[in-house]
């Protein structure tokens, strides 16, 4: 098998396998061919077989992620109006306690979502933050580097869960009809009721929408507010 | 990419694994020595199609290239993986010559 056929059978592949591998795939095939371990044919074949199955499994990624990304656009909708709705009855409560959140919850990301692939590179989506389901006080807590945990203010009941998809590395697309500020005190804030020397993520009433919340690994000292960012629906 | 389809792909893997066990090899060696303790004869694509997925899961490690060829090594994940599956192949095999030694005599 000459090289230009090498070449263009290794063609079929994806372009990523090929440029990890088609170099190696390439003088491989021509030392076994060279050694008479193989024949042309045998090993045209069997790029070609190699090829349909790297294909294959390509497409199946993407199928995954594009089911994925579905799944979690019609969830999102779903969010979306369940927080318009809560978000109406429950913005007098958020007045008035000044510091009450209405997380939309309820909603319990399936299992599938976890797991989204990129263009071949897995990126996965933790679900790693519990919210409150209707007015109350939200708390999220957590270090730099780690998974975040709503706790439940002192005197109040746990919250319910009501999952928010939180990306790894901190970086947090969190759903909360809400305001959102970063501390990184090392005493207890007394109204979150958090832990001495835990940094954490306070929710708070005021906003609109969705509230993207990136936090910096690690969070800048004395960093009094991070990164927040309100994106409207 | 998890273990799973590892687990799940034919024994091209573990062939694999076993012949990185001992010393790294790049692709040739790799062919040579798979054929010579399995019988198994490795072509290009296929070889590459599981080392791509071994590499992938973590369990081998691609050395810096020498030439056009590139040495592949079982990492510590692989080696342990290798450990469970061979344990758990060798257990089924003493399952099964229990059995035929029980049914023939």
């Amino acid at each position: 098998m000459n090289r230009r056929l090498t070449r263009w059978l290794l063609a079929l592949y994806p372009r990523y396998w090929r440029d990890r591998y088609g170099t190696e795939v390439a003088s491989l095939n021509e030392e076994l061919i060279n050694a008479g371990e193989t024949t042309p044919l045998r090993a045209g074949l069997n790029l070609l077989a190699g090829a349909a199955v790297e294909r294959g499994r390509a497409l199946a990624a993407s199928r995954h992620a594009v089911l994925a990304a579905a799944a979690a656009a019609i969830i999102m909708v779903a969010v979306l109006a369940f927080g318009l709705s809560s978000g109406r009855a429950t913005s007098a409560a958020a007045r008035a306690d000044g510091f009450t959140c209405t997380v939309p919850g309820g909603v319990r990301l399936p299992g599938f979502v976890g797991f989204v692939q990129f263009r071949g590179k897995p990126a996965t989506r933790r679900v790693v933050v519990k919210g409150k389901r209707g007015p109350g006080r939200v708390v999220v807590q957590g270090k730099p580097g780690q998974n975040f945990q709503a706790v439940a203010p002192p005197g109040t009941k746990p919250p319910r869960p009501a999952w928010i998809a939180f990306k790894p590395g901190n970086s947090v697309k969190g759903i909360a009809r809400c305001t959102v500020q970063i501390f990184n005190e090392k005493i207890a804030h007394p109204a979150a009721g958090a832990p001495v020397g835990a940094n954490y993520v306070i929710i708070q009433p005021g906003g609109g929408g969705f509230a993207q919340v990136v936090v910096p690994v690690p969070l800048p000292a004395n960093a009094r507010q991070a990164q927040t960012r309100l994106v409207k629906p | 990419v998890t273990r799973d389809p590892i687990r799940g792909s034919s024994d091209r893997s573990i062939l694999i694994l076993i012949s990185l066990a001992d010393w790294p090899k790049h692709g040739y060696a790799l062919v040579k020595d798979i054929e010579g303790f399995a019988g198994v004869k490795l072509g290009a694509g296929t070889l590459y199609g599981a080392l791509a997925k071994l590499e992938q899961a973590g369990l081998v490690d691609a050395l810096p290239a020498q030439d056009r060829r590139r040495p592949y090594r079982i990492t510590m994940e692989g080696r342990e993986h290798l450990r469970e599956r061979l344990s758990e192949s060798a257990r089924i095999a003493e399952v099964g010559l229990r059995r035929i030694a029980v049914a023939s005599s």
